[in-house]
């Protein structure tokens, strides 16, 4: 067989990540095995190792369906290990519902990959300062904001069944504090708050918005409190600070 | 190749004491011998006592593993780095690669490097990229001119990017991709001649790897340390600026029982015929006239505990000293 570095390339793709692999012509086959094997199991392994209680609850033959569908079906593009479960995952929330395991599977493979991120994180150092309404929010780098509609933060080592759906959807704020993985459930408005301050508006005006909204939905939201709410995250670490829009 | 789960596990801190083993009279390592700095090592590591941290006249550390990372694992990393000298070795450099090189991730390597004092950047000569993803994962290249011409390209760039020397290491292969129909064979040692030949660069010469694949292309009756020993001895040795020496596992074996096809692992204590190999190459590179490069033990799976691995990498020393009294 002639090759050029382009065919190399292209048939070891289809070789070690093809859900049907095709082979180098004349090259003993026993060995084009072992590149497949070495490459599946160290892909595979890194994601079975960051989201376990997945691999638990769905059993391995469902869970290995799904990785060896997004490595034939998704190219990684990233050089860093770290971010292949997180690959999978984005990958996973994009599937129809009906071709996961579970309903929570997505939500329990994002939960557990996220933990990986962030405590691998770098920190933002904390500048002390107050909510004011003209301020933004600086959220730490470890921090991510989730909304799950099942309880995944609660799935354990003992957990023997796919977390029930909820009544409405849980916020959580994680992030890395003093070196661990830390999940603060937020109320729903307090979630949108930072969501709002997110996409660039000040504090004032994504507190401002909410207490719209919940207005127009008959409810009380009070300002001040979500500005205590701030001021506990900024404490523990979630929030670097509240600068101002001109403050380097 | 990651090892983020060893993160996960909430360990104490590491006590240790604040001795500095940088070697300030001797940059390019001479003669030291180092082990591959892993997380799952860290803690045994950065608590080593003053008599055993010795030992350990330098760490390599993975940039991917690193870059861009806090925590618990960028602590240890500080720590580390006020402890032991750190050299540098890529996991997917992508020397092999067609595509433009990704620029913001060289200036976050050029700066990882610099923070970290890097005296030359190691990648392996291999594909990593395949047609439009990583394969996480040490490839062969075929032995062609083509492969030749692209690395040799490559280097250059990420070296002048860089600013640093770059050293290519010659990887395990368990098989051999084809070439253009017509080309010229060549064999391992002449393949890696014309790359850092045409690249102007320096080696890491990798004496497992060495091995591994003089097994792997050996025939039942032929000796593969003979082999193997001729490829070192056909080697730009006068290239070589750091080695390698890690353990191997054995998949198949030839009816008399002798391996036919091994792989690198890392995951196994370093066999006898490799250390052999290690002072075989050593004694060439004496006859040269040349300096003994630094050694590095790597182990990344079935890791013992320290005094395990200390042990081994005395008995390196005791090679090196022993060729280079």
């Amino acid at each position: 067989m002639s090759a050029t570095l382009r065919d190399v390339e292209e048939t070891f793709r289809a070789l070690v990540l093809s859900r049907e692999p095709r082979t180098f012509a004349d090259v003993d086959e026993a060995r084009q095995k072992v590149y497949r094997e070495l490459v599946q199991n160290n892909l595979r392994g890194t994601i079975r190792r960051a989201t376990p209680h997945a691999l638990r609850l769905a059993g391995p033959e469902a869970y290995d369906a799904l990785v060896g569908r997004f490595l034939d079906e998704v190219p990684i593009a990233t050089r860093f290990t770290r971010e292949i479960p997180g690959a999978f995952t984005a990958w996973l929330m994009s599937l129809p519902a009906d071709e996961l395991p579970h309903p929570a599977f997505g939500e329990l493979c994002h939960f557990e990959a996220i933990e990986v991120e962030v405590i691998l994180a770098l920190t933002t150092p904390r500048r002390p300062s107050e909510p004011v309404d003209d301020a933004t929010i600086v959220t730490d780098s470890s921090a991510r904001l989730c909304v799950y509609r099942h309880p995944v933060h609660k799935v354990g080592k003992t957990t023997s069944s796919w977390p029930q759906p909820l009544a409405a959807p849980t916020v959580l704020l994680v992030f890395q504090e003093a070196e661990r993985f830390v999940v603060e459930p937020l109320s729903l408005v307090l979630g949108k708050v930072l969501l709002h301050a997110a996409n660039g508006a000040s504090i004032g005006a994504a507190i401002d918005a909410v207490v719209a909204e919940a207005t127009a939905a008959g409810t009380i939201v009070l300002p001040a409190r979500l500005k205590s709410e701030l001021i506990g995250l900024h404490h523990r670490g979630a929030i670097a600070a509240f600068p101002y829009p001109s403050a380097p | 190749m990651g090892d983020a789960d060893d993160d996960r596990a909430s360990a104490g801190d590491p006590q240790t004491t604040a001795s500095l083993h940088v070697r300030p009279d001797n940059p390019a390592l001479t003669g030291c011998v180092g082990l591959g700095f892993r997380a799952a090592l860290a803690e045994s590591l950065l608590a080593a006592s003053d008599d055993d941290a010795a030992t350990v006249e330098f760490i390599e550390i993975a940039p991917e593993n690193y870059l861009g990372v806090g925590g618990r694992r960028g602590r240890h990393l500080a720590m580390a780095r006020a402890r032991f000298p750190v050299v540098s070795h890529g996991l997917c450099g992508d020397f092999s690669g067609a595509a433009p090189v990704d620029d913001e991730l060289l200036e976050a390597l050029g700066g990882f490097l610099r923070d970290n004092g890097a005296r030359w950047y190691s990648d392996h000569l291999c594909l990593t990229h395949i047609a439009g993803g990583e394969s996480h994962d040490l490839l062969p290249l075929p032995y062609s001119e083509e492969a030749i011409t692209r690395v040799a390209a490559r280097v250059r760039l990420v070296g002048e990017r860089l600013g640093l020397p770059i050293a290519v290491e010659n990887v395990s292969a368990y098989l051999a991709p084809p070439t253009p129909e017509g080309a010229p064979v060549m064999d391992e040692a002449s393949f890696i001649n014309a790359v850092v030949d045409a690249a102007d660069c320096r080696l890491l010469l990798d004496v497992n790897n060495v091995y591994v694949n003089a097994v792997n292309t050996s025939g039942p009756d032929e000796d593969p340390l003979q082999r193997a020993r001729a490829v070192v001895d056909a080697l730009p040795l006068h290239r070589v600026v750091q080695m390698h020496i890690a353990g191997h596992y054995v998949e198949a074996r030839h009816p008399s029982g002798a391996p036919s096809l091994v792989i690198d692992t890392h995951g196994a204590d370093v066999i006898d015929p490799v250390f052999g190999l290690l002072r075989h190459t050593l004694q060439a590179i004496s006859a040269k006239g040349l300096t003994p490069p630094p050694v590095l033990l790597e182990r990344d799976h079935n890791i013992p505990a320290l005094p395990a691995l200390l042990a081994e990498m005395r008995a390196i020393k005791a090679i090196v000293a022993e060729v280079f009294p």
